[in-house]
């Protein structure tokens, strides 16, 4: 479902990802790890089509991100960590309007809503403006945005920011259904715990490197003997990676 | 001694000076935009010198006295200045940023005003100032006066942006404390109806003033010059500016110094008593504004359902931002009271028109053809000012406006052309649709025929296409998604840029539309019979010229705006 091949970004003079290359197949929930400016938020914009690649290519399913990029866009869903929604609509009016950017009709387009709605648990609030919602609201609106047109490509950055624990599980919950149903998740997260329950892939990147792709089984065992959790795993291959080439902390324009 | 609340966007600017100087392309971009500035005040300045000495000439006519030409123009200052002040106030102190965490540190009242005052006089006055410069080297050397008067004209020309200001800020911090905010879009509809019918009390009421004049050729309209700037009101700030600047030119210093103290006095008292309502209100103010305690439900389904009913013919996904944003505009406060500038603006538009009309009836035969020319251009040059203004403070912004949401829209199966297309859609039928009623029933009214006025409707249609695809395009170019306030979007140096080039495709537009509608006849133009409208080759290839040329400026400015937007999310 995505093919990522030798891909590269720069800001200025600064790497932020460098010659990578994935595969995730249909219907997987593949997690993607990395410390703080690690490069995985610059990896997803590239990947749902709002950032270019330096160099290298995606392929969403048979399309190509820059060469049928409204063809990729339309089967790809995308939450971003800190959704800023339009305050002065609606949770439905939003609901309503983005059925419209992806070419719903309305009878489509109000079933699906309903349906999204009562799944996440929004009855209350789905008539009143957003700039009430609490931020796990708006988590929560954001998801359902971006899964109206029923997309065949998920992809979350930090799902579970702003989630209470409730809201957590039913995230979680509903993912699995999705997978289950062939949709492909992928979501770059700081929970390990979450990445370790729900991913059947997981690729670890650090300063714009893959430094370690597989199962969590497969990562646990390259770890080393006596790493207990995803959690052990990532640390030590995080620590025994330090011998990766420095790069130059200059962010140069950005 | 720099306020410290000013120190962010200080340090934000000269951040951004130092990376420019580090992106040659950037670099370059802001060494234009500067020099496109100085060059619009050196063509002001010589225009404006130009156009004293032609009015000068007309030796009958009272023009050149300073009092009527500067209080024509300083009228309009305050007005603007002081809606303009309003927004940016509503913005600063309830709806920015940065408010939360300013609000939560421990600082002064004191403090806060201060740095809240300067940053609502800042960004509303530069541009005016901008304006206000050429107008003073034209008064000074068209009167011959002495150096001093640019330190005069400063001491004078502070209260005229001080006084908006302080008045703005009043009105704002007791804003919420009047209007409860579970009914304020009622409240401001009926305070808009109630505006509008006063503004047409008014009009029918200067009207009847202006005809109780009597008939006595060119100088009459002079009074008809100082009727139409209200310089009769003493009560008028503006008039106690205009005044003083006039009695420095005449030399009447005792005249200056009271009418300079009086402006100066009242700037400190509004000043203080803006300073004493933020201290005790402001944060009254500020919880009523941000509280969630009076939300409303909005039922959306049956609106949506007609939507897709009645406007089948356009495509969803323009359709659905055209429906957001007209939702949008009409839900934000800062956004919906900018639409008080149309309502004024098209007021004072109708208002100068009614005096037109008189102005036509009262001109002997032998100065007509001059003043026929005159106010025909002058009208002309109204309306551009009136449509430039308005797509400056409501279309220019509308790209930025996104902020950081726009990740919706970017994310959608819509490239950036898409969007800047949608964009301009949502605004061309509103603009062209008011304008074209507005102008070409004020062709009507000043007795044009129906062929002159069916023509006035496709040129302004035109016009209006140009003028749209510019302010969205420049929008694009100059977007900014990490806004403080909404407000901000159109004092910035971006919507300079966009008013300068918008009155440069309006020169070029006028002397289209001058083309089609009049003849030049040994050295007078007379406007054309409706005979002559229709069969003259020139009404034809006119308007053919005038499509070609704003599609071209159409395809150039969105496709100018598509690629820097695609190079800055780059």
């Amino acid at each position: 479902m995505i093919s990522i091949k030798n891909l590269s970004r720069s800001y200025g003079r600064f790497d932020a990802v460098k010659n990578i290359s994935l595969e995730v197949k249909k219907g997987q929930i593949f997690s993607f790890l990395g410390m703080n400016g690690a490069g995985k938020t610059t990896t997803i914009r590239m990947l749902v089509g709002i950032l270019k690649p330096s160099s290298g290519s995606i392929k969403i399913g048979e399309y190509d991100i820059i060469k049928d990029i409204r063809k990729a866009k339309a089967i790809t869903g995308y939450i971003p960590d800190r959704a800023q929604l339009y305050g002065k609509l609606t949770g439905r009016e939003l609901l309503y309007f983005t059925s419209e950017l992806y070419d719903i009709n309305f009878k489509q387009a109000n079933f699906k809503i309903d349906q999204l709605i009562e799944e996440y648990d929004l009855q209350e609030w789905e008539n009143e403006l957003i700039e009430n919602y609490s931020h796990g609201l708006r988590q929560r609106l954001a998801t359902c945005a971006a899964l109206i047109h029923s997309p065949e490509l998920l992809v979350i950055d930090e799902p579970m920011v702003g989630l209470d624990p409730q809201g957590a599980k039913t995230f979680k919950e509903s993912l699995k259904k999705y997978a289950k149903q062939g949709t492909t998740i992928f979501l770059s997260t700081h929970s390990l715990p979450v990445a370790e329950e729900i991913s059947d892939k997981i690729a670890i990147i650090k300063k714009g490197i893959i430094i370690a792709e597989g199962t969590i089984d497969e990562l646990k065992s390259s770890a080393g003997e006596g790493t207990k959790d995803l959690e052990d795993a990532f640390l030590q291959i995080a620590i025994s990676s330090a011998k990766l080439p420095q790069v130059e902390l200059d962010f140069g324009d950005k | 001694m720099i306020p410290l609340l000013l120190k962010p966007s200080l340090l934000a600017l000269k951040n951004r000076w130092k990376s420019s100087i580090k992106r040659k392309d950037r670099w370059a971009r802001d060494l234009a935009l500067i020099s496109v500035t100085v060059f619009f005040i050196l063509l002001s300045y010589t225009g404006g010198l130009a156009f004293l000495n032609s009015l000068a000439e007309q030796k009958a006519f009272l023009f050149p006295d300073p009092k009527i030409i500067i209080n024509l123009a300083l009228f309009f200052l305050i007005l603007l200045l002081l809606v303009s002040n309003l927004v940016q106030a509503l913005s600063s102190l309830y709806t920015g940023k940065d408010l939360d965490f300013i609000l939560s540190s421990p600082i002064t009242s004191k403090r806060f005003f201060i740095g809240k005052y300067f940053e609502i006089l800042f960004s509303t006055s530069w541009m005016a100032f901008i304006f206000v410069l050429p107008f003073l080297l034209v008064l000074k050397t068209f009167y011959n006066l002495s150096s001093i008067f640019y330190i005069e004209a400063f001491l004078l020309l502070s209260p005229l942006f001080l006084i908006p200001c302080s008045l703005s800020i009043c009105i704002a911090s007791i804003y919420p404390l009047i209007l409860p905010k579970k009914y304020s879009k009622e409240v401001l509809i009926v305070i808009a109806i109630g505006l509008f019918s006063a503004l047409i009390k008014m009009l029918n009421l200067v009207a009847r003033e202006i005809q109780n004049v009597s008939n006595n050729g060119l100088n009459e309209v002079a009074d008809l010059a100082s009727v139409l700037t209200f310089s009769d009101k003493i009560w008028l700030p503006s008039y106690w500016i205009s005044s003083s600047i006039a009695y420095r030119i005449n030399g009447e210093l005792g005249q200056f110094y009271y009418l300079v103290a009086l402006s100066v006095l009242l700037a400190v008292f509004l000043t203080s008593l803006s300073y004493l309502l933020v201290k005790y209100l402001h944060l009254i103010s500020f919880s009523l504004i941000t509280g969630t305690s009076s939300t409303k439900i909005i039922e959306s389904s049956k609106f949506q359902a007609k939507v897709e009913n009645y406007f089948r013919m356009i495509k969803r996904p323009i359709r659905g931002i055209i429906v957001k944003d007209f939702k949008l505009f009409v839900r934000d406060i800062t956004q919906a009271s900018q639409a008080g500038i149309l309502l004024g603006l098209s007021s004072t538009y109708v208002y100068i028109l009614n005096s037109q009309k008189i102005f036509q009836s009262t001109l002997n035969v032998a100065d007509k053809n001059w003043w026929s020319a005159f106010l025909s251009s002058s009208n002309i040059g109204l309306e551009a000012f009136i449509l430039v203004a308005v797509s400056t403070r409501l279309v220019f912004p509308s790209i930025s406006l996104e902020g950081g949401s726009f990740w919706l829209l970017h994310s959608s199966p819509l490239v950036i052309k898409d969007i800047l297309k949608a964009k301009l859609n949502s605004w061309l039928v509103p603009i062209c649709l008011i304008f074209g009623i507005l102008f070409t029933l004020a062709t009507l009214a000043i007795h044009g025929s129906l062929i002159a006025a069916a023509i006035k409707l496709i040129t302004t249609i035109i016009i209006c296409y140009g003028i749209i695809s510019l302010a969205i395009g420049l929008g694009a170019f100059f977007c900014n998604f990490n806004w403080d306030h909404s407000s901000e979007l159109a004092a910035g140096l971006g919507s300079l840029i966009f008013m300068l080039s918008a009155f440069t495709l309006i020169i070029f537009d006028v002397g289209i539309t001058t083309i089609i509608l009049n003849s030049y006849n040994g050295n007078i133009i007379i406007p054309r019979s409706d005979a002559e409208l229709f069969n003259s080759p020139w009404t034809y290839l006119g308007i053919l010229m005038l499509i070609i040329f704003n599609v071209l400026v159409n395809k150039l400015a969105l496709r100018i705006g598509e690629k820097s937007m695609i190079r800055e999310n780059s």
